[in-house]
């Protein structure tokens, strides 16, 4: 038999095992190679649109799974290896010189590693038509994507894995040229101690966490980019010493609580855990950290679209918005209009009144007011949200108004209680961000009611609002290009779902996706770390389950223990990566002057639900592996 | 006397059609409440088998099983499960402790599963370290006890459920000769103060010479009964005049 041989059939006995690990080097290798070949798509490229945004993405994302992927190949080839040592010890003691029994297993890994590159390229490239063709709905870009490969980016992705695929079978290779035969054949049997437990260190990683926390939220103390450096260090530091001392001290005390411990199974998971905190913590902590990144990472995406998605129903109510009263300008562009292929869903004319400076009011330089009765009516026809709600607040009498916040601002608070229009003042009773005329007049609007505005009329330059809304508004380049062709657009504000969209919603699109993809490859690698460690624990603990069995433990009661000892390991690092990312969230949030409770709860929850699937994929396989 | 383990025509055969090995061959076995039972032979003889059978680790082939007047070969694998837990307890060459456990939770783990009151558990748990001479270790694990010392803890475990038997596989097998007599003495006494039915596989006519009533297996069959009225030393005598007249086995046996 010569050593290729040799090397194959390994690799055909451990696939079974090796599997979870090849569809995550598939999945990345084919993500990586569409993230990459992002920025050669000639389609993307001529869309100017967004090239910019996609070129930016692509190298951003790029750049993020190479790091990520160092890390994660490097870790599973290293299980693999521990994995193996035994029978690497059977190898040596039939007389093979470690040189070539070096080359046998760290062929192995390459074996698996080119395999992967090969599969994931030709999957890559399969559905890299989809994937660019996702990203230019998104975009909202009228374009047709052609099935295209990028030999540029065929020929990076490999270069990049032959690269880390190179370093990680030089560093298998002399990892087994260095062990002697003793340590490989002991290896699985060395007896395990009771871990010692460091208060001190348990204590201290709560104050460095909490301290690091401190600093984020309080981020004005340190200045941002200062803060954001402190708190990664102080958080990362915190958790590994979290893991090491900490959950030792939890775990202990859970312990010596008998009344507890003696409670069915937990006697059997308890135990098995305080054994295996001295070889897991490091591993605990480290998926910790990659939760914290995919959560925040995919919390921040969302939120981005969240703030995109609210602002945008705010600033862009219409399809077309302009500013006159002239006849002549209303017919031709309703005759533009008519000669397109859309439909005209809502007309909405309304008059208001300029105020160009008004006295003491810092927020903006200029208002605009409307008519309470108006208010009402375009709150209605746009069905805004909540409309019920919104309405009874603006019930007011004479002398009092009530203030909507400018299109497009972040802030919402308002910090005065009067205003004065004219020679009027007004006592402002509510305020309150909604759809109303748009971002074509970007001003605060004053809501008084009809009879004041009458009184007021006679004082400012009334002027009419028309607010049009047509169907298929994605598709509007045309007509808004047509329009601005035909009435000079500056003349009378003209502001179309065209203008909006290619200003900041598409990079929010693009951004998200991106975002959300990178989420989704982070998820699935953290996951397979979590399952090999798990996996490697459950080969230890087959001879402890068969010690429970012959006692007289049930197989159900096994599978609770299995699911319990599994659970706590899974659900350890979720919570606290969780509220890592909470954290993170929250400074955002405060950045931003915005609330993302709702983004990051549903990204929190979402990535829960798929690591749950990994947590009953571990533990099945866990008891199949006990049993 | 009060019958506790009753077999019928118990049978345990191996292998297909055609390459039938019979291990255990229509025994016939009464045990009474507190008696305490030795079974020799040499490999191979299926003592082993027998004690896997009546332990309800493994299930026969045919024939029966009554454990006080009731039939357990109908039972399912979980009724089994705890039935096995609660009225049987095992000591094994091996010790089969688990590293992961204190002493303390390694003697009480049988009721922790059976969800008795935690403080009934520590009252139990303190009550038979003290028989068996564990009290300073109850906080240790078992990677820093001596071989005597976890044998005997596996006797605590064995023994915490008060189980109608206990069953030892060669439970002297790992451990050194003074080691060996302290924790057969240990057996004795617990057989007389607990008034335990402890039945005990053995190689070791030393060992055998500490039961009250011995068996000995050749190729599945009973092959001979020894009942002990005299003193432990003349009893060992007789064990190996028995084993010599057997032929050839004595050094095996020794």
């Amino acid at each position: 038999m010569n050593l290729f041989k040799i090397i194959f059939m390994n690799f055909k006995q451990n696939i079974k095992t090796s599997l979870l690990y090849l569809c995550a080097m598939i999945f990345s290798v084919a993500s990586y190679y569409n993230f990459l070949s992002m920025r050669y798509n000639p389609q993307l490229l001529e869309a100017q649109e967004v090239s910019k945004y996609v070129e930016s993405a692509s190298y951003s994302a790029s750049m993020l799974m190479i790091m990520f992927l160092i890390f994660f190949i490097i870790y599973s080839s290293n299980f693999f290896l521990n994995q193996r040592k035994k029978e690497i010890g059977v190898y040596a003691f039939m007389g093979i010189d470690n040189y070539k029994m070096a080359f046998i297993f760290a062929s192995e890994g390459l074996l698996l590693g080119t395999l992967s590159v090969i599969i994931g390229l030709a999957i890559g490239i399969v559905f890299s038509k989809l994937f660019m063709m996702m990203i230019a709905k998104i975009a909202l870009l009228n374009i047709t994507i052609e099935f295209f490969i990028s030999k540029k980016a065929v020929l990076s992705t490999i270069i990049v894995y032959s690269i880390i695929l190179g370093v990680t079978f030089l560093k298998g290779y002399f990892q087994v040229i260095r062990t002697n035969l003793i340590d490989l054949l002991n290896s699985l049997k060395k007896e395990e101690e009771l871990p010692k437990i460091n208060y001190f260190k348990g204590i201290a990683s709560i104050a460095i966490i909490s301290i690091g926390y401190y600093i984020a939220i309080n981020y004005e103390i340190l200045g941002f980019g200062n803060t954001s450096i402190i708190t990664i260090l102080l958080t990362i530091w915190g958790t590994y010493w979290m893991f090491n001392s900490f959950f030792s001290i939890v775990i202990r005390y859970l312990i010596n609580k008998k009344s507890f411990l003696y409670k069915g199974t937990n006697i059997i998971s308890i135990s098995n855990i305080s054994f295996r905190i001295k070889n897991n913590y490091r591993t605990l902590a480290a998926v910790t950290i990659l939760i914290t990144t995919s959560i925040t990472s995919f919390a921040t995406v969302s939120s981005l679209r969240y703030f995109a998605d609210h602002n945008h129903k705010v600033e862009v109510p219409y399809t077309i918005s302009y500013v006159s009263a002239d006849e002549d300008i209303i017919e031709k562009v309703d005759n533009i209009i008519e000669a397109s292929s859309h439909n005209v869903q809502l007309t909405e004319r309304v008059n208001f009144l300029n105020v160009p400076v008004v006295e003491n009011f810092q927020s903006a330089n200029q208002v605009v007011v409307v008519k309470l009765s108006d208010f009402k009516k375009i709150l209605s026809d746009l069905e805004v949200e909540n409309k019920e709600k919104i309405i009874p607040r603006f019930n007011f009498s004479k002398g009092e108004a009530g203030y909507v916040h400018r299109p497009g601002t972040a802030i919402s608070i308002l910090d005065l209680n009067n205003i004065t229009i004219g020679d009027v003042d007004f006592n402002i009773k509510t305020d309150i961000k909604v759809p109303l005329l748009g971002a074509g007049v970007p001003y605060p609007c004053i809501v008084v009611d009809d009879n004041d505005y009458l009184r007021l009329k006679s004082s400012f330059e009334e002027k009419q609002f028309n607010g049009i809304i047509l169907d298929n508004q994605e598709n509007t380049k045309d007509l808004t290009m047509e329009l601005a062709n035909a009435i000079p657009p500056e003349e009378i504000n003209l502001y179309t779902y065209y203008v909006a969209g290619a200003t900041f919603y598409d990079m929010v699109g693009i951004v998200y996706f991106v975002g959300a993809f990178l989420a989704l490859v982070f998820i699935f690698a953290t996951g397979s770390i979590i399952y090999f460690k798990i996996l490697s624990e459950s080969f230890r603990d087959r001879n402890k389950y068969q010690i429970l069995k012959k006692v007289g433990t049930t197989d159900l009661e096994i599978s609770n223990s299995v699911s319990k000892q599994v659970g706590i390991f899974f659900i350890m690092p979720l919570i606290i990566g969780s509220i890592h990312s909470i954290v993170a969230i929250l400074v955002l949030g405060k950045v931003m002057k915005y609330s993302f409770v709702v983004p990051t709860a549903i990204s929190i929850v979402m990535f829960a639900l798929v690591y749950g699937v990994f947590y009953l994929f571990t533990t099945r396989k866990f008891i199949t592996v006990v049993k | 006397m009060d019958l506790v383990l009753e077999t019928k025509n118990l049978k345990k055969e191996y292998g297909s059609k055609g390459m039938v090995f019979t291990a255990v061959d229509n025994i016939d076995l009464n045990v009474y409440k507190g008696e305490f039972l030795g079974i020799m032979g040499p490999s191979g003889a299926g003592k082993t088998t027998l004690l896997n059978m009546l332990s309800t680790i493994d299930r026969p082939t045919s024939g029966e099983i009554y454990y006080e007047g009731k039939n357990i070969g109908h039972m399912k694998n979980r009724e089994l499960s705890i039935f096995r837990r609660n009225n049987v307890g095992f000591i094994f060459q091996d010790f089969n402790l688990l590293d992961s456990m204190s002493v303390e939770d390694n003697i009480a783990l049988p009721l922790a599963l059976s969800k008795v009151d935690s403080k009934e558990i520590k009252d139990k748990v303190k009550r038979l370290s003290k028989f068996f001479g564990l009290d300073d270790q109850l906080r240790k694990y078992p990677y820093q006890l001596s071989g005597g010392q976890k044998q005997r803890v596996a006797a605590a475990r064995a023994l915490i459920t008060s189980p109608s038997v206990v069953f030892a596989d060669e439970p002297t097998g790992a451990l050194d000769s003074k080691s060996s007599s302290e924790l057969l003495q240990c057996f004795s006494r617990m057989n007389q103060e607990f008034n335990t039915t402890v039945i005990m596989v053995t190689h070791d006519a030393f060992a055998a010479s500490y039961c009250k009533r011995i068996l000995v297996i050749k190729d599945g069959k009973i092959h001979a009964k020894l009942d002990k009225d005299e003193t432990r030393k003349e009893f060992f005598k007789r064990i190996l005049d028995l084993l010599a007249s057997m032929g050839g086995g004595v050094d095996e046996l020794i």
